[in-house]
């Protein structure tokens, strides 16, 4: 049993979040997505594991319009627009930034047991929240991956 | 934009997908099915793949989300999860065929699924030498699964593995 949280914690500096809910494990995705970014070189912001794939920057900004859209959907819509083509670090990193702060805003003030629908289906604003949550973190998954294809170490692992 | 993504999300899912923002163990059904389909999408001859020397391989992002869903159930108080004895002690090592792999899988995941009508949401528990609570444990098991599905979905593009 040891071995086994060992290997979860490899994550080591960025842990503290962890299983401490909703709040602690989003703040754990905002911090390595933004960590990532700043790790990612500019050129290769533009690489994408093979044709009609997402690149490096249209997964980041994915998340960015995943957590527009899931706030909308959780009753908390945004007169954010985003742009249509994006390229920038810089760019990226704000939109990434306004978006996570603007689920830590609605967040707080959200009434997790109403109900709401999503897709056409009847669910709780809590529902959407998590759908938020899961969200996020599968494409930090996929940015870890595209990191490790292109020789960027993930700065929580070289500690 | 609102529009244009809420088209792609239901594009690329819905019809398939009708767990996404149910709650956790719809969630936890979409994510196990989808870990099931892509291995069972990717050649045997694969699994061995890794995009460079220290990064994991195809089988070893696999066999995290195997662990995860064993040593975290087991931590949710509801008792040890079914299956946890026979895994093998070091299983990145030992579990590394598309058969197995798979197998792991689908056990890991039903242990999940045994205990988690016994779970009490907030009964206290200690994790990671940290007090938290059985629903907290529960949510990391999912996002452990999303977060290795993403990166498993990563690795299918760079295969060339149709991913859905």
């Amino acid at each position: 049993m040891k071995f086994f949280t060992a290997l979860l914690l490899s994550v080591s500096a960025f842990s503290q979040e962890f299983a401490q809910g909703w709040m602690g494990e989003f703040e754990h995705a905002a911090k390595q997505t933004h960590a990532l970014l700043e790790a990612t070189p500019e050129d290769k912001l533009a690489w994408r594991p093979s044709a009609g794939v997402r690149s490096t920057a249209e997964v980041y900004m994915h998340i960015v319009q995943g957590n527009y859209f899931l706030l909308r959907s959780a009753g908390h819509p945004s007169t954010a627009t985003l742009p249509k083509t994006f390229s920038n670090k810089a760019e990226i990193a704000k939109w990434l930034k306004d978006s996570q702060d603007a689920v830590r805003t609605a967040h707080a003030k959200a009434e997790m047991k109403k109900p709401a629908k999503f897709l056409g289906k009847d669910t709780t604003v809590e529902g959407i929240f998590l759908r938020l949550l899961v969200h996020s973190h599968e494409h930090m998954g996929q940015l870890i991956a595209y990191a490790r294809s292109t020789g960027v170490v993930p700065p929580w692992s070289a500690k | 934009m609102v529009r244009q993504v809420a088209l792609l999300l239901v594009s690329v899912s819905h019809a398939q997908t009708p767990e996404l923002g149910q709650g956790w163990l719809p969630e936890f059904n979409l994510v196990s099915r989808q870990l099931i389909e892509l291995a069972e999408a990717t050649p045997g001859d694969k699994f061995d793949w890794r995009p460079n020397a220290t990064a994991r391989s195809v089988s070893e992002v696999y066999v995290q989300v195997v662990i995860g869903n064993f040593l975290l159930s087991g931590r949710t108080g509801a008792g040890e999860p079914m299956g946890l004895s026979l895994l093998p002690k070091n299983p990145d090592q030992a579990i590394t065929s598309k058969a197995e792999v798979v197998r792991w899988l689908r056990m890991s995941q039903e242990a999940v699924r045994t205990l988690f009508p016994r779970v009490k949401p907030k009964a206290k528990v200690k994790l990671f030498q940290q007090d938290t609570t059985a629903e907290a444990v529960l949510l990391r098991l999912l996002l452990l699964n999303r977060e290795h599905y993403g990166r498993a979905v990563s690795y299918g593009h760079m295969l060339g593995v149709p991913v859905r």
